[in-house]
């Protein structure tokens, strides 16, 4: 393996175990609900900084290993990812070079859609939560995003 | 995910990939553990020999009780020979911690340090010091996840300790009351009363505390009564459980037994004396 490669995915690996400890870590009852979805922002980031390197496959591969930490359907978030990783990969080539602000509704529109369509498989299940605050979180997600973008975009890897 | 939701099976493997998060959840878990070792590691000397005085004349006391317990088994097993039936064998305890995760915010679960390795099995009670705390749904390798009993997709078979009416205690999920459902109109339930495992569904063992009544309001118009209680273990204070491994002939006896009685309110409950 090229050392570029290896480089590149070790650092993926690093924001993914990272975005994975932040989703478990415990907090109080008040604000668990308005916990940001760390792993939708890293893996969004990364469809938009190395699209090369981050496909829907790692998409996919991240939502599992997300399912799997979180006890929830096995294959929800795998799928949700899987998904918003074909929109994102598909329409949103110059996501980047859009003015900040632009960006964040990108991705509150996006984080919106993923709650959207988890609450939808969930509900096929019966496990959909039976609280409004469950969409507190997009909101978070989408005002924390700029702060992820501008850490990630900080990495030592081959960006497009 | 259809297969995740359905199919027991797929459960088995499913539960095999358990062993790729424990790393993250050892990650989380450490912190917690270190700032408690650093606590207790600077705890002033005076502290604990005050700590370690109380816990000695509580472990005192305990052992005079105990003594009690123990000529209490005995005679209990002399009146059981008596009675011609076989006498209970305690089933084996184990004590299991918990670890720091938090999952979903909307199911009430935790996760232990225990898994097949420690021959947890699905469906095993945990209880804690207090009462009945919920059973194992998942086991991997080295941790298994704990469904408690306030989660709305738990149901337990309870009896009123006082009266003997049977009934069924279920989660409300996110507040900490469980309701009870499936009680006879009949009933002669009041506040305070505590209701214990029935162990009709051969899970959990007899007689182990579930809650104490906290609510009882009938509906005027509809006729029911709604009754809550609040759980007696400390569902969200813990930090060790014990998993308990109940024998199962024995469970099946005493379910025999108490399906034999006859209760105030049976006249409507039909006693099938075939059910196995």
């Amino acid at each position: 393996m090229q050392a570029s490669l290896f480089r590149d995915i070790c650092w993926i690996l690093l924001s993914v175990i990272i975005a994975l400890i932040l989703t478990v870590m415990p907090l109080p009852a008040d604000i668990v609900w308005m916990r940001p979805e760390w792993m939708f922002l890293i893996i969004y980031s990364w469809l938009t900084l190395a699209p090369h390197r981050v496909g829907i496959g790692v998409a996919w591969l991240a939502g599992l290993w997300l399912d799997i930490a979180t006890g929830s359907l096995l294959g929800q978030h795998a799928f949700v990812f899987a998904c918003i990783g074909y929109l994102v990969l598909r329409f949103n080539s110059r996501a980047q070079q859009l003015p900040l602000w632009q960006q964040v509704i990108v991705v509150f529109v996006l984080t919106m859609l993923s709650a959207a369509l988890q609450y939808w498989i969930m509900g096929f299940a019966g496990l959909a939560p039976a609280t409004w605050a469950y969409w507190l979180a997009p909101v978070t997600s989408a005002i924390i995003w700029p702060v992820i973008n501008g850490l990630l975009k900080r990495c030592p890897l081959k960006m497009r | 995910m259809m297969a995740d939701h359905r199919s027991a099976k797929f459960h088995k493997l499913r539960d095999s990939f358990a062993a790729v998060v424990v790393p993250i959840e050892e990650v989380v878990n450490s912190p917690v553990r270190l700032i408690h070792w650093i606590g207790v590691s600077l705890t002033s000397r005076e502290t604990l020999l005050e700590e370690n005085a109380q816990l000695k004349a509580q472990q005192f006391l305990l052992q005079a009780r105990l003594q009690k317990l123990l000529t209490l088994e005995k005679q209990n097993a002399q009146l059981l020979e008596l009675l011609k039936s076989s006498p209970q064998v305690a089933g084996k305890v184990a004590v299991a911690q918990l670890l720091a995760v938090d999952l979903s915010p909307d199911v009430q679960e935790i996760v232990l340090d225990r898994g097949t390795r420690g021959h947890v099995y699905r469906g095993q009670p945990v209880l804690d010091a207090y009462g009945v705390m919920g059973q194992v749904i998942d086991v991997g390798p080295l941790t298994s996840k704990v469904l408690l009993i306030n989660d709305p997709r738990s149901a337990i078979p309870v009896k009123d300790y006082r009266t003997g009416d049977r009934a069924i205690a279920i989660g409300l999920g996110s507040t900490d009351q469980l309701a009870i459902i499936n009680l006879p109109p009949t009933n002669t339930v009041k506040l305070g009363d505590l209701f214990v495992t029935s162990g009709l569904g051969l899970r959990y063992p007899v007689g182990y505390p579930v809650g104490v009544v906290s609510s009882i309001s009938r509906g005027v118009k509809t006729g029911y009564t709604e009754i809550q209680l609040t759980p007696s273990a400390h569902l969200d204070r813990t930090q060790q459980v014990l998993l308990a491994w109940p024998n199962h002939a024995d469970m099946l006896s005493e379910v025999k037994k108490e399906l034999a009685k006859k209760l105030p309110s049976a006249t409507y409950w039909r006693v099938n004396n075939n059910a196995s």
